[in-house]
């Protein structure tokens, strides 16, 4: 998958990470960043009926209420990251009104709305070799019994956080990892997947 | 390296949480009010005992929640989680529910 | 060669070269060093660590105390290599590593002759006298003893590492495992079924039993082959599971090439798998233990067991004639092995009395039987030449009659059986000695764990294959799958089990005379060592374990360590029950760092590193780099040829001057939102928030409930409701968990709700006097003019078209602006900046001189002139605290200690020199000539050369500071001497703060 790191005045957490240098078939690893995108976090609770229509009028879908979940709708993803906190992923374009319209139809309801989009990046994580790749550095059980398709985690990789998702049965896993650590984060995936190379 | 139940997201790894002290530490209405002594009491004194021990654990890489805990200081083994505002367990019901092997002594 | 025609595991047709100690020797594809040393008919592998006596082969496997080699050289090189596990390869370099200069001519072995003046302790008391000599008495030691040596060069190799979840894990591939694993993955579970040799079968693949009718290595094919075909079952041979920890975690070392030849290695070394099993079995068998005589350390007494494997697995002639000596049913089998190797004499002695049954097989091929005796002595030095043995009593507490002398190559000896309970141990649970049995066996079950087989102290086939059966059942019912029973596959009539307890074989001799018998030969531990100890008055096993060191080394005891606290019981008079073990620790067995460490090692990944949006510019342009916590912040950007002060001076008179660039970045960013933000912020800061103007900022402290200060920073009000937070770069997420704790746990119900944005933002702080028209020309929508936009205020503009917020704050003192914007453009608005300010020549600047010019102007830096025994009044910003409102600390403040006036305050220092730059942490006292102890005052906290003072300036902590201006103190210097100082304001430079008002 093609990466963009650079446009013409940003450049993506992970510029300097260059996944193509796996060498091995897509079937058996393909790991790419998507970098400049919308991310919002939105704080509020279920339990107050206002929050949660306000929610739906804005996104079109309801907010994700099961733990560990997440919900896919017009081009946004909603995953839950707690018992009062959302991540709202969707294109860079939209970000700035998406983020007004949540603020004014949350007006005078207890929420909050945070345009977090510099802050993150998403790593996509396919091939047969993706799940063997994660557990290298995650404490979570991604057997498919256990973690799957429709579900997503808070939890560490190596030594820093993520919040996972995974998109297809595939599998494909995305994952979210904080600016400020996605550098640290490629070069342990490069040293990881050095085992699969030419597999 | 423990097994710990968030009471939001669920069974997950040691390594996601930290450890944040005795629970149900209630701090004072009125600080000014108190004697040095009584705000020592506070500030610096905890049960510490060996067995059953109400704690607080914050679930700090998943969902960033704190939670309450009952914990046996002497096998480590969690006896049940619950909300923050939720009411305290009974610490007798449960010790005498499930006795630790390791302290039966004879196979 | 000394092999045996045919059969066994080894393969015939791959022979394979390798060279032990310089010598080169011929073994074949599935042998050990240990089997192909022993068929090339050599004995003699090593030399004891304190004695240097001649040692051989006693096991083969995990137990085995002598065989440890040093394996290649160079970087690859390997210490203390079990030599009964590790299987060789082509071109294998072997040598021993405990003879100097070589096995056979061992210069050290001088202390075997003074063997009487060596005994338990000898160290301790010879050499820890006085103490100070120890290091250089050390250093001796060890180089006489030393047990293999550690590359000296960092290690080529890659290591893995991962995670793993099971339903049910079994540990050991013997029949019990494998029976468990069978009927556990026939169910669905998820099984993990590892095991530490180089082939999973465990006994099975030295037994000469059948089972269902066949040979028992044709049955552990076909159920290797099956447990391969079933998806749910994941074999790892080659794996040790070496520790068992809290809640069912377990950790496994995988070797993944050490078997392979050099030039044949690709790939990880060692993968360590980190396992979470919902249950667990531990099928991990029993190691044998031998009963001691004089000069059991021959080389050519081994365990009976071990014989057997020998002989049955890798087909090695052991020699000619055999004594086995036994106190149990199972060595019988050992001697008929040998028998049928085509040793022309076997004879077998029995403590106990005759037993047809038992004896009538034996007859039959030609083994001689001699019951109610004991081998007393081994003769011979290099080799075993003969064994001596002797009537026993019926007690077996004394021996009589005259020795009888049996030449023999090689003495097999069989004690009995100890379950490796090793793992039941470190999983919580107690050990108890099983009087029938004569073994410790594992107690209660503490977490979701059961042991099978031999582990369980049921030591025959049958036994164990029903067992295994069950527990994979049981673990898989458990595991939430629905399961038949697992057919027991039917067995040829299994050795018996019967066993008379005997640890030792007794002497005539006095206590510490006599030939030397040996307890643990690692450690070189005999009888009389422990004997000693109980003289001389130890009583518990943890203290004879110590003094004698019974049980320490690479092998951790697993041979002998049984057998010594039954003779300590014996010396003791006490019951082996009471006296009971020692604790088993991890790891089973060695594992290497490398696995520990696995890939997280290096500059990038042995901790994270984490990067600003900038951070390629500042490599670009030769900053070098601190480390704050996990970030790489510039430290300065030298250019040619300019040391550190250079550089830093430079960079501190062009913000004084014109205009520096820093990048602020890694500042911890919160946005508090919510109608309560402000009631809140007013308990988390010492001053008052609620009136704080939209679009403005104020410095605030927060104090932990100590009354201490735990962090500080500038928060603004970006309106009503929401507020914009600035941690210290290295408290951001203890600051983030602090407020989260309060909000959540003592008040619910304030409206507030925190984010962070830390990676969001990035910031350039933009300082000096020529600031304003650097911003201004990048930067629309903003009125730069010093009345509309004044100190301590907030703007939103744009920069090239991009949102920016603007925050005009200060922490060197100039006129500053800290530009912040969403993080991907960071290095776009840096570069803007760059080049907006190279006509001032603007000039970037790191930490170092960040923390000269905020010293300049008296700031402090939390954490480094703070230590988390500071308030906010010890810093003489008693300003800064609200009267009327309650906040975090507050009370702790008036707590008498913290309210005496004569606590250590925060001061500035001056140098009588002002060239001479005080030591940061250097102490402070009144008086350089006052008798020694000196009273401390305090120390110095911070100290630059300030290019912009034109001297050196210092801050400190300094009791009764605030009272003491002017005063005169000494400084210690790091060469014993003192420096003088006086005490002075923090501020030294533009009191006023006209710069940063401009």
């Amino acid at each position: 998958m093609p990466e963009t790191k650079i446009i013409s005045n940003a450049k993506s957490p992970m510029v300097e990470i260059d996944f193509s240098s796996i060498k091995c078939p897509g079937s058996v690893l393909s790991i790419c960043e998507h970098a400049f995108l919308g991310h919002i976090n939105i704080r509020g609770s279920l339990d107050n009926s206002k929050f949660a229509a306000a929610a739906k009028k804005s996104l079109g879908i309801d907010l994700p209420r099961e733990a560990n979940t997440f919900v896919e709708h017009n081009a946004k993803t909603i995953l839950w990251l707690g018992p009062n906190e959302w991540l709202l992923v969707c294109d860079a374009d939209g970000t700035a009104n998406l983020v007004e319209t949540l603020k004014s139809n949350f007006e005078d309801i207890f929420s909050a709305v945070t345009d977090v989009s510099g802050g993150n990046t998403i790593l996509e994580i396919s091939g047969d070799r993706a799940r063997a790749l994660l557990l290298k550095g995650t404490p979570l059980d991604l057997h498919h019994s256990v973690f799957s398709k429709g579900q997503c985690a808070q939890t560490m990789v190596a030594k820093t956080g993520m919040t996972l998702w995974q998109v297809s049965e595939d599998p494909v896993y995305k994952l979210i990892v904080r600016r400020s650590f996605s550098d640290y984060l490629g070069h342990w995936i490069l040293d990881a997947a050095r085992e699969y190379h030419e597999e | 390296m423990l097994l710990i139940e968030c009471p939001y997201c669920g069974v997950r790894d040691e390594s996601e949480f930290t450890y944040s002290g005795e629970a149900h530490i209630v701090r004072p209405l009125e600080p000014s009010a108190l004697s040095d002594k009584e705000w020592a009491d506070y500030l610096f004194y905890r049960s510490n005992p060996k067995g059953l021990h109400r704690e607080m654990w914050y679930h700090s890489a998943g969902c960033r929640r704190y939670f309450n805990a009952v914990r046996d200081t002497v096998t480590y083994k969690f006896k049940c989680v619950y909300k923050i505002g939720d009411s305290q367990p009974n610490l007798d019901e449960l010790s005498s529910s499930a006795k630790h092997p390791a302290d039966v002594e004879a196979k | 060669m000394k092999r045996i025609p045919n059969g066994g595991r080894i393969d015939r047709s791959k022979p394979v070269n390798f060279s032990f100690e310089g010598k080169s020797y011929q073994g074949f594809q599935g042998d050990t060093i240990a089997s192909a040393l022993l068929a090339n008919d050599v004995k003699l592998i090593g030399r004891s660590w304190k004695y240097h006596r001649p040692r051989g082969v006693v096991g083969d496997g995990a137990e085995e105390p002598n065989a440890l080699f040093q394996v290649e050289q160079g970087a690859l090189t390997i210490p203390n290599v079990r030599g009964t596990q590790a299987p060789i390869y082509d071109a294998m370099v072997v040598n021993s590593t405990n003879a100097w200069p070589s096995v056979n001519f061992d210069v050290m072995s001088i202390f075997g002759a003074f063997s009487r003046f060596l005994p338990a302790g000898f160290y301790y008391k010879t050499f820890m006298w006085p103490a100070k000599f120890w290091m250089a008495y050390e250093h001796i030691i060890r180089q006489a003893s030393g047990l293999g040596e550690s590359p000296r060069e960092s290690d080529p190799d890659h290591y893995e590492k991962t995670n793993a979840h099971c339903d049910v894990l079994v540990a050991g591939a013997g029949p019990s495992g494998l029976m468990a694993a069978l009927s556990a993955g026939r169910a669905g579970a998820r099984v993990i079924i590892a095991d530490e040799q180089e082939e999973l079968g465990g006994r099975l693949l030295s037994s000469s039993e059948l089972i269902d009718s066949k040979p028992a290595t044709k049955w552990l094919e076909e159920t290797l082959e099956e447990l391969a075909s079933l998806k749910n079952v994941t074999l790892i041979p080659r794996g040790t599971v070496f520790g068992y920890h809290d809640a069912n975690f377990l950790t496994i070392a995988e070797r993944l090439t050490d078997h392979l030849a050099l030039a044949q290695r690709s790939g990880p070394r060692e993968r360590l798998w980190r396992v979470r099993a919902k249950q667990v079995v531990l099928a991990t068998g029993a190691h044998e233990r031998p009963i001691v005589f004089g000069n059991n350390d021959r080389p050519g007494v081994m365990l009976a067991s071990a014989a057997s494997t020998y002989t049955n697995r890798y087909g090695v002639l052991l020699g000619d004639s055999a004594v086995v000596f036994t106190n149990n049913d199972s060595a019988y089998q050992t001697a008929l092995d040998l028998k049928a190797s085509g040793m022309s004499a076997v004879t077998l002695v029995d403590a106990r009395a005759s037993n047809e049954n038992l004896i009538e097989p034996l007859k039959a091929v030609g083994v001689e039987v001699i019951n109610q005796c004991a081998v007393v002595n081994v003769i011979g030095k290099a080799r075993v030449i003969a064994a001596e043995i002797q009537n026993l009593s019926d007690d077996g507490k004394s021996i009589f009659g005259a020795k009888q002398r049996i030449d023999c190559d090689i003495v097999a000896t069989s004690g009995g059986w100890n379950p490796a309970i090793h793992l039941y141990s470190q999983s919580g649970g107690k050990a108890l000695w099983n009087d029938d049995k004569a073994c410790f066996e594992n107690g209660i079950s503490v977490q979701d764990q059961v042991s099978v087989g031999a582990a369980n102290a049921s030591f025959s086939l049958v036994d164990c294959l029903t067992e295994g059966a069950q527990a994979g059942r049981s673990a898989a019912i458990a595991a939430g799958f629905n399961t038949k029973n697992t057919r027991i596959p039917g067995v040829s009539c299994s050795a018996g089990t019967d066993l008379t307890p005997l640890w030792r074989t007794p002497t005539e001799d006095p206590p510490g005379r006599g030939a030397k018998a040996f307890v643990d030969q690692q450690n070189d531990v005999g009888v009389s060592d422990i004997y000693l100890a109980a003289r001389e008055g130890f009583e518990s096993i943890e203290h004879v374990k110590r003094y004698t060191a019974l049980g320490f080394g690479t092998d951790q005891g697993k041979m002998g360590n049984i057998s010594g606290m039954a003779i300590l019981s014996e010396a003791l008079g006490n019951s082996i029950s009471d006296t009971g073990t020692t604790t088993f620790r991890p790891n089973y067995t060695p594992v290497t760092f490398g696995a520990i460490a696995g890939p997280e090692i290096g500059e990038n990944l042995s901790d994270p590193v984490r990067k600003t949006a900038m951070h390629t510019w500042h490599q670009e342009n030769g900053a070098l780099f601190e480390d704050v916590g996990q970030w790489k912040r510039p430290w300065y950007f030298p250019k040619l040829n300019e040391d550190i002060h250079q550089a830093v001076d430079r960079e501190c008179l062009a913000v004084r001057n014109s205009v520096g660039i820093m990048d602020a970045s890694t500042l911890g960013k919160i946005e508090i939102t919510g109608k309560d933000s402000g009631d809140f912020l007013n308990m988390i800061y010492t001053n008052a928030w609620k009136k704080l103007g939209i679009n403005t900022a104020r410095y605030g402290f927060m104090l932990g409930e100590d009354g201490m200060v735990m962090d500080d920073g500038v928060t603004i009000r970006l309106d009503e409701n929401r507020y914009f937070m600035h941690t210290t770069t290295g408290g951001a997420a203890s600051v983030m968990s602090w407020m989260e704790l309060w909000l959540q746990t003592e008040w619910p119900e304030l409206e507030v709700y925190l984010t962070s944005v830390t990676d969001h933002w990035a910031t350039a702080a933009v300082a000096g006097p020529n600031s304003r028209k650097v911003v201004d020309s990048v930067i629309d929508g903003i009125d730069f003019d010093k009345d509309a936009f004044p100190f301590m205020a907030s703007r939103e503009g744009l920069l090239a078209g991009l949102p920016v917020r603007v925050n005009r704050i200060s922490f060197s003192g100039e006129l500053c602006y800290e530009v912040n914007i969403q993080a991907n453009h960071g290095c776009f608005m840096w570069e803007q900046l760059i080049a907006a300010g190279a006509k001032y020549d603007i000039t970037p600047y790191g930490t170092e001189a960040m923390h000269v010019l905020r010293a300049e102007k008296g700031y402090v830096i939390v954490g480094q002139d703070t230590d988390g025994s500071v308030t906010p009044i010890d810093l003489g910003m008693g300003w800064a605290i609200s009267k009327t409102k309650d906040f975090l600390g507050k009370r702790s403040l008036e707590r008498s200690d913290t309210a005496r006036k004569d606590r250590k305050q925060f001061v500035g220092l001056l140098t009588d020199d002002p060239k001479v730059v005080l030591q940061e942490g250097s102490q402070i006292v009144n008086n350089a000539s006052d008798q020694i102890p000196l009273p401390m005052l305090g120390h110095v906290t911070s100290s630059y050369y300030s290019a912009c003072v034109g001297r050196s300036i210092a801050l400190a902590l300094v009791k009764n500071g605030h009272q003491r201006m002017g005063d005169t103190v000494y400084v210690t210097t790091p060469d014993k001497g003192f420096v003088s100082a006086k005490i002075s304001t923090t501020v030294f430079l533009d009191p006023q703060g006209e710069k940063q008002n401009a």
